[in-house]
């Protein structure tokens, strides 16, 4: 369908720059456009323009710190099990954001004061996005977030938006389909060898905003 | 807001035209643009460049323990099909260390008073080649440079656009400097931050990536 709209459009700018084709062309667009309506292309969702109503959330409790001395773990991949996301329903995904929530529960936690303290200075980042690292998989297919040829994990600060500002996406996708979130505790990573209290946890949410795309 | 536009819409002005060879003339232009407005049908996984900064990839490039005042090895990616770069961030981390919770509150607020941006983006500065070619980021006609991080790219907050159309195989190629040490005045005592603590553990640049759109040529 996306071809035929290629075409439509070609040939409708085509003929805005030349008035002989427009003429020439006005009554095959027609024709064109009349085909692709019976065929039911048409039928678009109403109300595709609003704010999507849907949010589908992957939610990654008591998220630990991994070691960044593992060889057969670099700092661009996780340990962690990924997070499903099973679409119930045909629709656009419109945007995706995420935020994390450092939780200090461990032995050596000196007071109150120092968690305050260190949950202003650790991150550097709106809603705490540089302290966790993420990548997803739709469907299994891992190209989307990577170099190319694997999938590689980046900070969240760089892959997806606050929830100020939600990273702008568009991707039609059909009831079944599954978006695979990986997450990844990267506390350790400004300071790698921290002694004087623990790493914090994290409760670390990536949430796609979606549009149904289903007959209202 | 305008209600959204329709195909019945598109139809019946084609067919107006068709009708009319004045009309068509004038009205092509309107056609042209409600074709262009037509909202998305429900299909396949798709990716849709009519919508403004709607991105479908992110490229990542990768770089780790990065001395003060180094430059990394150049990395590349080299795409794996027709891409849309619409937009870049970056994210880049040191490698404090500290005896006690306070020294480490101290240096952290130190060093995030001194970077002034997020991301840890003026920790390092950054430049990047398109097919092996230079002078995207220059100061003209005097060459290649490498620009503070904090000046090219976004923090995933706000967008920092590109607009580059790449080919399948086409490589971006990509190094960057660590500058974390010209942050800081010289009368700083250097044992405030040690060499080892202004390594950038890890640095990432992502590639906000859409698929281009293709306009196939009308043959009848």
């Amino acid at each position: 369908m996306q071809g035929n709209r290629e075409l439509w459009s070609s040939i409708a700018h085509g003929m805005a720059e030349d008035p002989s084709r427009a003429t020439r062309d006005a009554a095959y667009l027609a024709t064109l456009l009349e085909e692709a309506q019976a065929r039911g292309e048409g039928r678009f969702p109403p109300g595709y323009q609003y704010a999507g109503a849907h949010h589908f959330l992957a939610v990654a409790d008591d998220l630990e710190v991994q070691s960044l001395d593992n060889k057969d773990l670099p700092i661009t991949s996780t340990g962690s099990r990924p997070i499903p996301i099973k679409i119930p329903f045909d629709c656009l995904i419109q945007g995706v954001f995420g935020w994390a929530f450092p939780i200090f529960n461990g032995a050596g936690q000196e007071s109150a004061f120092n968690v305050l303290a260190a949950e202003q200075v650790l991150s550097n980042a709106s809603d705490y996005r540089d302290l966790f690292s993420v990548a997803w998989l739709l469907d299994g297919d891992p190209h989307f977030v990577g170099n190319g040829e694997e999938s590689l994990m980046a900070p969240a600060s760089a892959v997806i938006g606050s929830r100020n500002s939600p990273r702008s996406m568009a991707w039609t996708l059909r009831r079944g389909q599954i978006i695979s979130v990986l997450f990844r505790n990267i506390t350790n990573v400004p300071v790698p060898a921290l002694t004087v209290f623990p790493y914090p946890k994290l409760r670390a949410t990536v949430a796609f905003q979606a549009l149904n795309l289903g007959p209202p | 807001m305008s209600s959204p536009t329709t195909i019945q819409q598109a139809v019946s002005l084609a067919q107006r035209m068709a009708g009319d060879p004045s009309a068509a003339v004038a009205l092509a232009s309107q056609l042209a643009d409600l074709i262009d407005r037509l909202p998305p049908p429900a299909g396949e996984l798709l990716s849709r460049p009519v919508f403004e900064r709607a991105t479908l990839y992110t490229e990542v490039l990768s770089f780790e323990n990065i001395k003060p005042g180094s430059l990394s090895p150049i990395q590349s990616i080299r795409c794996q099909r027709d891409l849309w770069i619409r937009g870049v961030s970056a994210q880049a981390y040191p490698s404090l260390t500290a005896p006690s919770a306070e020294a480490l509150f101290a240096k952290l607020l130190i060093l995030n008073a001194f970077s002034r941006t997020s991301n840890g983006r003026s920790l390092f500065e950054v430049n990047w080649r398109l097919e092996g070619t230079q002078g995207f980021i220059s100061k003209g006609v005097e060459g290649e440079i490498l620009a503070p991080a904090a000046t090219v790219t976004s923090n995933g907050f706000f967008h920092a656009p590109l607009d580059w159309q790449l080919q399948t195989n086409d490589t971006i190629q990509v190094r960057i400097r660590n500058a974390a040490r010209d942050l800081f005045p010289a009368t700083l005592p250097d044992e405030i931050f040690s060499d080892a603590e202004l390594t950038l553990r890890w640095i990432v640049v992502t590639f906000w990536a859409e698929e281009p759109r293709t306009q196939p040529s009308v043959r009848r």
